[in-house]
């Protein structure tokens, strides 16, 4: 199992370096980029100003020389007077505000992982419970309302999900009870509900296709499971069906979901730039989008590389969380 | 008439399709005692693991149906009985291990806790007794080192060693009856020869009836006390085994006899077939159905469905033409395989 990690973890380098390399070519070609002009906006800055901003971000050099200077930053170890020193990684400073990206990252990330953890919640409790339902009661009014309903999730935009969310909740339903019930639309917090209630509807814009996914693996893999001959052995032994279903049926047939369901909440870590932008969520989706529009190509950078490192964590655990349910995986170890 | 441990009584399952009624079993009747074997020879497709799994309620209702007959089990109709009661003989008293050891057991769960579960469900014993136990019954079955292996997974273990670990989560009940539906067919030869002995052997401490399903009749010949031979859901012959093997009085058990490769006749090293295949049972018309197969076949047997008529001392077979004047098996020219 370590010599796996272990393995896992050198795989990631080569990922690491051609993630950041691709990102800083297309930062270096990237038309009409000037981050410093984004800076004073409609106005023109002295150009000794601008030439010493220039010289700061050191946006002068070569990209490969900014790219050196970036991993060098990155590094949490670091020679300082001539020892070396935990420093942790630097990951630069915002052109746009002048402050230091991991600060924004340490405000922004926190709010990201929260609402991932929600859409994920969302996810297990109604996208498994209702492949659960949907494929016991195959071919139940119940099947054909999560087939159908899960059809036209998984063909929804996510953006126009969240607008028409925002409408009916937060516009509609304020008008038709006369402002005494609706839900936030916009932001993590506000004077007049609590922090969680903010999380409703982009929770649910978020986790709605991913849910509707699981919904379909969850019933896809029960029915085919329950077709196993193992399942008629279970039977045989005189296990009752709810013994069947949960204790031989459910282990088996929630391996590819929690696949699909781990790797889902990997990329939900990445930030959700859609969901966070529609119901501007102060997250590190929503930040990378400004970024990249402000051309602030230290946020994007620094948020990118967070990105990376949370994906491959997660990606790591789920992995590792595998063999735990399907013995056959015993990675690196001794097999049949 | 004095009580059978299992009387099989003109048993039909049919299974309602789109394309039809597939008649799988039909007509089916036997009795077996304790301690007793009875072999279930037939082609694919002739019913003999539909019955067994009728038998068990471990046929899904719908597409299946029983159209008639019944199976009681100490006097018990096991077909009327409700749900809950089956479940409680199933994996008991009447235990079945099935053909491809492969696929039948759950690759997620050890094998300890696969054995422990039936003895958990059915004596009520608890966790910790019923792995101690399950280690007995590994033992039983011939496993080196229960101790560890208890602990293994199924894809730890090979074919053959794990359909000793089928048959002993199949005996961890102490069943009356022990259902077998090709043990062997999925396995090496010479593991086949080893679980048909651990088989007999084991019957013979807990003297436990077995209905050997397959089609090897080799096996049958070796293991079984009686024989029922089916032919697209029906029986075609049922005796005992020195009756059908040396008195056989259907054309269909003569073609099978005449398929099995034998070493102590020199017949120019040539198999003799039967032509053509099965039947399907979609629909099936009333008429002998192996007629369209049957070198004897004559128009009356195309008439109507034969019905088991007495041909010797508890010896049944159902052929229109049996009884006929010059009706008797004779050395046909062997069509040989690819005719």
């Amino acid at each position: 199992m370590l010599q796996y990690i272990t393995k896992r973890i050198v795989q990631f380098v080569p990922v690491f370096f051609g993630v950041t390399l691709a990102l800083f070519l297309i930062a270096n070609y990237m038309p009409g980029a000037d981050p410093i002009q984004m800076r004073f906006g409609e106005r023109t800055p002295p150009p000794e100003i601008k030439a010493a901003l220039i010289k700061q971000y050191g946006l002068d050099r070569p990209w490969y020389v900014q790219y050196g200077k970036y991993l060098v930053a990155l590094s949490p170890v670091k020679s300082v007077n001539g020892s070396l020193q935990w420093t942790g990684p630097d990951l630069g400073t915002s052109i746009y505000t002048g402050r230091p990206v991991t600060t924004i990252l340490a405000e922004t990330y926190p709010h990201t992982i929260r609402l991932a953890l929600v859409a994920i919640m969302i996810e297990i409790v109604v996208g498994i419970g209702a492949g659960v339902i949907s494929a016991v009661k195959q071919y139940s009014i119940w099947d054909v309302l999560v087939t159908l309903s899960t059809s036209i999730l998984v063909s929804l935009p996510v953006f126009w999900l969240g607008l028409m969310l925002q409408y009916f909740f937060g516009i509609w339903l304020k008008g038709a009870t006369g402002g005494a019930f609706y839900l936030p639309i916009s932001g993590a917090s506000s004077p007049f509900f609590p922090d969680w209630v903010h999380m409703i509807l982009p929770g649910i814009t978020l986790a709605s296709v991913s849910t509707a996914y699981a919904a379909r693996i969850m019933r896809s893999q029960l029915l085919e499971v329950t077709t196993q001959d193992y399942i008629r052995t279970a039977r045989a032994k005189g296990l009752s069906e709810r013994g069947v279903l949960w204790r031989h049926a459910m282990k088996n047939a929630l391996i590819p979901v929690v696949t699909f369901i781990g790797l889902d909440l990997g990329a939900m870590f990445a930030g959700a730039v859609l969901t966070e932008t529609v119901f501007n969520w102060p997250g590190v989706g929503s930040t990378i989008s400004r970024a990249i529009f402000q051309r602030d190509f230290p946020i994007v950078f620094g948020s990118v590389t967070a990105m990376l490192f949370a994906v491959m964590i997660i990606n790591l655990i789920v992995d590792v969380s595998y063999a735990f349910l399907d013995p056959r995986i015993r990675y690196g170890g001794a097999g049949e | 008439m004095a009580e059978h441990l299992l009387e099989v009584d003109d048993l039909r399952m049919h299974f309602h399709t789109r394309d039809g009624v597939v008649k799988a079993v039909d007509g089916v009747t036997y009795t077996l005692d304790a301690g007793e074997t009875l072999g279930v020879v037939g082609e694919s497709g002739s019913g003999k693991s539909v019955h067994a799994l009728t038998m068990m309620g471990l046929v899904p209702m719908p597409p299946g149906r029983i159209e008639g007959g019944d199976v009681r089990f100490k006097g018990r109709s096991l077909l009327a009985l409700p749900d809950e009661e089956r479940r409680r003989i199933r994996g008991n008293e009447i235990a079945m291990i099935f053909q491809d050891p492969m696929t039948s057991l759950n690759p997620v769960y050890r094998v300890g806790r696969q054995l422990a579960e039936p003895l958990m469900i059915h004596k009520g014993m608890s966790k910790k007794d019923a792995w101690a136990r399950a280690v007995e019954l590994l033992r039983l079955v011939g496993i080196p080192h229960p101790e560890s292996r208890v602990r293994d997974y199924p894809h730890q273990f090979s074919g053959g060693m794990r359909q000793r670990v089928m048959i002993a989560m199949a005996l961890a009940c102490d069943p009356d009856i022990l259902i077998a539906d090709e043990p062997t067919t999925a396995l090496d030869v010479t593991i086949q020869a080893q679980i048909m002995e651990l088989m007999q052997e084991l019957q013979q401490r807990t003297n436990s009836a077995i209905i050997m399903i397959t089609h090897d009749l080799g096996v049958v010949a070796d293991m079984a006390d009686r024989v029922l031979v089916m032919y697209a859901g029906r029986p075609v012959e049922y005796g005992s085994t020195d009756e059908v093997f040396y008195r056989p009085k259907h054309p269909y058990t003569w073609g099978l006899m005449d398929s099995i490769p034998r070493h102590d006749v020199t017949t120019k090293g040539e198999l003799c077939p039967i032509k053509g295949q099965p039947p399907s049972l979609i629909d099936a018309p009333e008429r002998c159905s192996f007629a369209p197969r049957c070198p004897y076949a004559t128009t009356v047997c195309l008439e109507s469905v034969p019905v088991l008529r007495t041909v010797g001392e508890g010896h049944l077979a159902s052929c229109h033409r049996i009884g006929e004047e010059g009706f008797s098996r004779i050395e046909l020219p062997c069509a040989g395989v690819g005719a």
